[in-house]
């Protein structure tokens, strides 16, 4: 016979003043700057809007918790709670892909354009730099979602956020987006998402 | 510490997705002197310029050496060598023996010691002694 | 200054020794060098670039008198559309030898193809195992599309060449100048080569290893087929040429902490915390005993194995049970670039718990 076996360990949960070595209490940690982590209106609303309004609700995200998971970086929590890392992994090889197509298959005259796709342009500083964390951050600014991300500074002695990794932590946010719309919608619709929102602001950055 | 990873190389399994043909260049030596090589001379002026348009992805080259006539396979694989001798053969025998060199893997041939040689794991598992029934388990 | 005698931890450097720039050197990539591209006044204008050694390319006519450039072109099944000179620019690497001549090589090329094949590798395997850690995702990756893998097929699939032979000893063979565009044609960056004795060239950034010199022949290859034929076909390539190497996954894990890394887990999962229970056992008192421990979330077994001691048993049952959930692969599993009959994949909790 099979005995139920329940595991209990006494575990001292500290509240208020942190205690080194002391179990925290998940109420303590699970938020930011007031905001408390969870799937609420305040926390994915804004994304979830933004995502509805833009062609007609073409990109929109059905699904709440993945909302959320976008918005949280695996420094959050520890990677307790669901994190975009692999997200946007899959988002920047994306990302990659696409602006190296967009960059060879502008109208060439080059003798050495292949089927007039100058392959030549890629490998220059320029083209090597679409899509850095830094356009990424500011698109991410511009769409005012770098408020709704949940993440932790490198340092928590830092206090500007530019320098504790801020850009990285929104690029990623945004290249989750781009793995996430990838997945749910395919690969068609989330180049189409990189062409038209993304594109213009990244080669804008860029060519200045 | 995170999980780490231990690099690997993926493994080749040539006509699983697409087959290439391991076969890249075929070489026929003839002499134009020795009668060894008569059937092999015929092969070239009779039958190559056939045969090697029906064998695209193969580079066929013909060397004029003087001794008995070969034909010689070179394989993409660690770039092995089959040599196989057509003296005194005739042309169809000749013929034969280029269709051997192109069917071969180049591999150097071997008597298997398993009946099934594979890369996949067993479907079936392998039978455990401790996961029967108790009371039949042999105990020290 | 820092000596080199001083043991230093990796985290503090930055903060015992002040600048990045005393600690790091800058990089020195040549290809950032301004010199080696022409830019057009309007920097967007990416058709007009040009790299600025680039005098002359292999013609079609040329690249159609070498029989080894046609043979491979057909050994590779490639389509009427794609091009002999393109086939033997994708052999052509950058190198100082290239440079000098004014050839066109095939490094833009090989950029674009090393582009396509991580974006593919990368997609189908996080549909085929959407719960893989990131380290066991990349080094997967890596294993279908890293240099050695593309060696691998490039040499002793496609059976591409080295052109090994001196100018010389072509003269004397009277070997066409076209014969050696179907081989790679590389500046090695191994430059002695006696009884066992290799000497690896720092010099120049343009010589090469010999895998990155195949890996990028296939990676050119590849984007080649997208220029003529287009993505789909190029695909249909990747797919069948590379993702259908062979790979056990299941081996490339290393567990440090197997039995916390587990607890954690199920912590994430909000399951029960796992318990280990002896479930059969034989020559205790033996030199060579053997223990059968499973692993338990309250009352579902969560993994299963075996030791010569109770710990080792119940750390390989922890490790086959992390295997177990990380390995998780859904039936009918649907990659993003499928052109039709598209269903979105299977969403992890983001890779693995840290412990």
């Amino acid at each position: 016979m099979l005995r139920t076996w329940i595991q209990r360990r006494s575990i001292v949960m500290v509240k208020g003043t942190r205690v080194q070595g002391a179990v925290r209490d998940p109420s303590e940690f699970l938020r930011l700057k007031g905001r408390e982590y969870g799937v609420t209106d305040g926390n994915i609303g804004h994304l979830k809007q933004y995502l509805q309004t833009t062609q007609t609700g073409k990109y929109s995200i059905p699904d709440n918790e993945l909302l959320l998971q976008i918005l949280t970086h695996k420094s959050f929590a520890h990677g307790l709670k669901p994190y975009n890392e692999k997200l946007s992994v899959i988002g920047f090889q994306l990302l990659k892909l696409q602006s190296s197509v967009h960059v060879i298959s502008k109208p060439s005259d080059s003798p050495y354009a292949l089927n007039g796709k100058n392959f030549d342009c890629l490998g220059s500083l320029l083209t090597k730099s679409i899509g850095n964390h830094k356009s990424l951050a500011r698109f991410a600014k511009e769409k005012q979602f770098d408020q709704l991300v949940f993440w932790k500074k490198r340092d928590p002695t830092l206090e500007d956020p530019a320098t504790s990794g801020e850009d990285t932590v929104l690029g990623k946010t945004v290249l989750a987006l781009i793995g996430a719309i990838n997945l749910t919608h395919g690969k068609k619709v989330a180049t189409e998402f990189i062409e038209t929102e993304l594109m213009p602001l990244l080669v804008e950055d860029v060519t200045r | 510490m995170p999980i780490r990873a231990i690099p690997k190389v993926s493994i080749a399994r040539n006509g699983v997705g697409i087959f290439v043909l391991p076969c890249k260049r075929i070489e026929l030596q003839y002499c134009n002197w020795g009668g060894s090589s008569q059937g092999m001379r015929d092969f070239i002026s009779n039958r190559l310029s056939k045969f090697a348009s029906s064998h695209p992805q193969i580079e066929f080259n013909v060397i004029k050496k003087r001794g008995h006539p070969v034909v010689k396979g070179h394989y993409s694989e660690n770039n092995n060598i089959k040599p196989i001798c057509v003296r005194n053969l005739n042309v169809d025998n000749v013929e034969n023996a280029l269709k051997k060199v192109i069917n071969s893997s180049g591999r150097k041939l071997k008597n298997p010691k398993q009946n099934v040689e594979s890369l996949n794991e067993s479907v079936r598992g392998i039978w455990s002694p401790f996961h029967v029934h108790k009371d039949h388990r042999h105990n020290v | 200054m820092i000596s080199s005698r001083m043991v230093r931890p990796l985290g503090l450097s930055r903060r015992l020794y002040g600048s990045v720039s005393e600690v790091y050197r800058p990089a020195t990539n040549s290809s950032y060098k301004n010199n080696v591209y022409s830019i057009p006044e309007n920097k967007a204008d990416f058709g007009n670039y040009q790299r600025t050694s680039f005098q002359h390319k292999i013609t079609n006519e040329e690249a159609a008198r070498s029989s080894v450039l046609i043979a491979l072109h057909a050994r590779l099944g490639l389509s009427d559309k794609f091009e002999y000179s393109t086939l033997a620019r994708g052999l052509t690497c950058r190198s100082n030898t290239n440079k000098e001549n004014g050839l066109a090589d095939n490094f833009g090329l090989s950029l674009f193809g090393k582009n396509l094949l991580t974006y593919y590798a990368t997609e189908y395997l996080i549909v085929k195992y959407p719960r893989l850690p990131l380290s066991i995702l990349n080094a997967a990756v890596d294993s279908y599309i890293g240099k050695y893998a593309l060696l691998d097929l490039g040499k002793n699939i496609w059976g591409i060449e080295e052109d090994t032979k001196s100018d010389l000893t072509k003269y004397l063979n009277n070997e066409p100048k076209e014969y050696a565009f179907g081989k790679l044609r590389y500046d090695s960056s191994v430059e002695e080569k006696e009884d066992g004795i290799v000497a690896i060239s720092k010099e120049s950034a343009l010589k090469m290893d010999k895998a990155s010199a195949y890996a990028s022949a296939v990676r050119s290859i590849i984007a080649g087929i997208y220029a003529h034929d287009g993505e789909s076909e190029t695909k249909k390539f990747i797919n069948s040429h590379i993702l259908s190497r062979k790979l056990d996954i299941a081996s490339m894990f290393e567990f440090t902490q197997p039995i916390r890394q587990l607890s954690r887990l199920l912590q994430r999962e909000n399951l029960p915390a796992p318990t280990s229970r002896l479930i059969a056992e034989n020559g205790r008192l033996s030199s060579n005993p053997i223990f059968i421990v499973g692993i338990f979330s309250g009352n579902d077994k969560l993994g299963e194995g075996q030791g010569p001691s109770i710990l080792k048993a119940k750390t390989d049952a922890c490790i086959n049970s992390l295997k177990q959930y990380y390995l998780y692969s859904p039936l009918e599993a649907v990659v993003p670039s499928v052109e039709n009959n598209f269903k979105p994949a299977f969403i992890d909790k983001g890779g693995e718990a840290f412990v």
